[in-house]
């Protein structure tokens, strides 16, 4: 029961870091993205490329930390494949959201824009890498043995800090960065920000930049604990999607307790149901939130966080 | 001379056009009201001087400077401050937060001014560290005066700044807009409170269906029996 309680907890944090960025996105552009997991993905497939295909190319040496099952070769990958899925979004939002706000489309308009790009990226992994599993290292490491019969593997371990000091470094950002509070201010309130002085054209740019990044952090996460295919962010867009309703939908600070909550409550569920249901799990857990709480854990009436 | 000028402004929200060729001027240093009844188009005009609304007709210039059809943020930068009618504050952050914002574009640090600001208003130095939705709707408003305040403008435009006010509260942001005043800073206000309005002004202007209906000083507004009996509830 505790070891599930701790597998939760790892995948927990990859939905918190998804679900955060996520619902930092939707505060901002005002629609829920779709092609938020595809994004993950994408930071998954370059780190791969740049781990598996370029560094061995360049005869990177693929030594590994210690009990990790990755090396230095990893985290160069890391910022190089955040940088360039930051790069995708912002390339989108140019290409097919901004013409699209411009011409003042209807909100549901861009989520269905956002299916679209969900459909095509993914379209380009399958055509570039396959739809087989690839996975960043065929090496094995054991498992940490800790008390009552908790085994954690290193990696997990890793991705658990990660997860934390990535959300703890946008609770700093927004909370105290002359930009993070224009980016509150602007989900707060963008006809005012504009009216203070605020290019929110700019605060669009920033807002994608970041939370592609940290999609794309959990995407490389998330193949690190266990494998990449080109599906894998679509079928985490659901979780997601219910990570940040649970915590108020906007808020990413609620996204973090939704995240946490369904990757427990989803591993937990394994004692007493078949792991395929792990899906449905999520489900239920949405919808009792919103039948007993519409407005999420820590969501308000108001905007802004 | 004038540091605001609109001139036959044509505006409106898509299809349904509201201003109808609406002229104002505003000087240096002057408090000017705009009073009329609702719908005739006063926050329409506020939100098109201020670049929120772009007119299908007309020219707004702004120390000689053709701001139409401007991007707000880049008007705010002129010295040309707005503070709308509803939803003018950020609930979500701290009064300093707001005050922050306000200074966004300052690339100096926004303390002096920050200081300043809290001179006028000294209820919120005290509440700097709590967010606005803690606050009465007394307070907010003056927190949205003092955001607008925090790039030193010239030129202040109000949009019923004592709307939805208890009594007492309206007192005071009058006298608040007086001491803003006092610093040297125009003030355009539209204001339901048309006769408080008009005393605390040094001209009105009345609009009526989208069109400039009196043009004068407030003491003739006032004592203008038309005006009085139509827009001020009572005879003079």
């Amino acid at each position: 029961m505790i070891a599930l309680v701790v597998d939760g907890v790892i995948l927990g944090s990859i939905l918190s870091l998804g679900a955060v960025s996520l619902t930092l996105v939707y505060g901002i552009v005002r629609f829920a993205n779709f092609a938020h997991g595809d994004l993950m993905a994408v930071g998954a497939y370059v780190a791969f490329f740049l781990v598996n295909t370029a560094f061995v190319a360049l005869g990177f040496p693929d030594a590994t930390f210690g009990p990790l099952s990755f090396g230095l070769p990893m985290l160069l990958a890391l910022p190089v494949a955040m940088l360039v899925t930051a790069g995708v979004a912002v390339s989108v939002d140019r290409l097919v959201f901004r013409p699209m706000r411009q011409r003042s489309y209807a909100p549901v308009m861009f989520v269905i824009g956002s299916l679209a790009v969900a459909f095509a990226i993914r379209a380009l992994l399958f055509i570039i890498w396959g739809p087989e599993f690839h996975f960043f290292t065929q090496a094995l490491r054991p498992a940490l043995q800790l008390p009552y019969e908790v085994r954690v593997k290193p990696d997990q371990i890793f991705i658990l800090l990660a997860c934390l000091t990535m959300v703890a470094g946008l609770y700093l950002f927004l909370q105290r960065s002359k930009i993070g509070k224009a980016l509150r201010a602007t989900a707060d309130n963008p006809d005012l920000a504009r009216i203070s002085g605020i290019n929110t054209e700019h605060m669009l740019v920033w807002t994608w930049a970041i939370g592609a990044a940290m999609a794309a952090t959990a995407g490389i996460l998330l193949g690190i604990d266990a494998q990449l295919r080109p599906e894998m962010g679509w079928n985490l867009l659901l979780p997601l999607f219910a990570a940040a309703i649970l915590g108020g939908i906007g808020n990413p600070y609620g996204a973090l307790i939704g995240g946490m909550t369904i990757g427990i409550v989803q591993q937990v569920s394994t004692a007493f149901l078949l792991p395929t249901y792990k899906p449905a799990v999520a489900f239920v857990i949405l919808i009792l939130v919103l039948l007993i709480r519409p407005r999420g854990i820590l969501g308000s009436e108001q905007r802004g966080f | 001379m004038s540091l605001l000028k609109a001139d036959g402004i044509v505006s409106g929200y898509g299809e349904i056009e509201i201003l109808h060729g609406v002229s104002l001027a505003v000087g240096a240093g002057e408090v000017v009201a705009i009073i009329g009844p609702n719908g005739c188009g006063k926050s329409t005009l506020m939100k098109t001087i201020f670049g929120l609304l772009e007119p299908t007709q007309g020219t707004i210039t702004y120390n000689d400077a053709d701001i139409t059809g401007m991007a707000p943020h880049d008007i705010v930068c002129l010295g040309l401050s707005y503070v709308p009618q509803a939803d003018n504050t950020f609930l979500s952050l701290t009064v300093e937060e707001n005050l922050a914002m306000g200074a966004f574009l300052r690339t100096d640090n926004y303390a002096k001014q920050a200081e300043i600001v809290y001179d006028l208003f000294p209820d919120l130095k005290e509440r700097r560290d709590t967010k606005v939705s803690a606050l009465s709707g007394g307070q907010r408003q003056m927190v949205a005066m003092a955001r607008a305040l925090m790039l030193e403008p010239q030129l202040l435009l109000l949009d019923e700044p004592t709307a939805g006010l208890a009594p007492v509260f309206v007192e005071t942001v009058f006298g608040q807009i007086e001491h803003i005043n006092q610093q040297g800073i125009a003030v355009l206000m539209v204001e339901q409170n048309a006769r408080m309005a008009l005393e605390h002004a040094q001209r009105g202007y009345v609009l009526a269906s989208g069109e400039n209906r009196f043009t004068d000083d407030s003491k003739a507004l006032l004592a203008n029996e038309e005006v009085a009996r139509l827009y001020l509830g009572g005879a003079a």
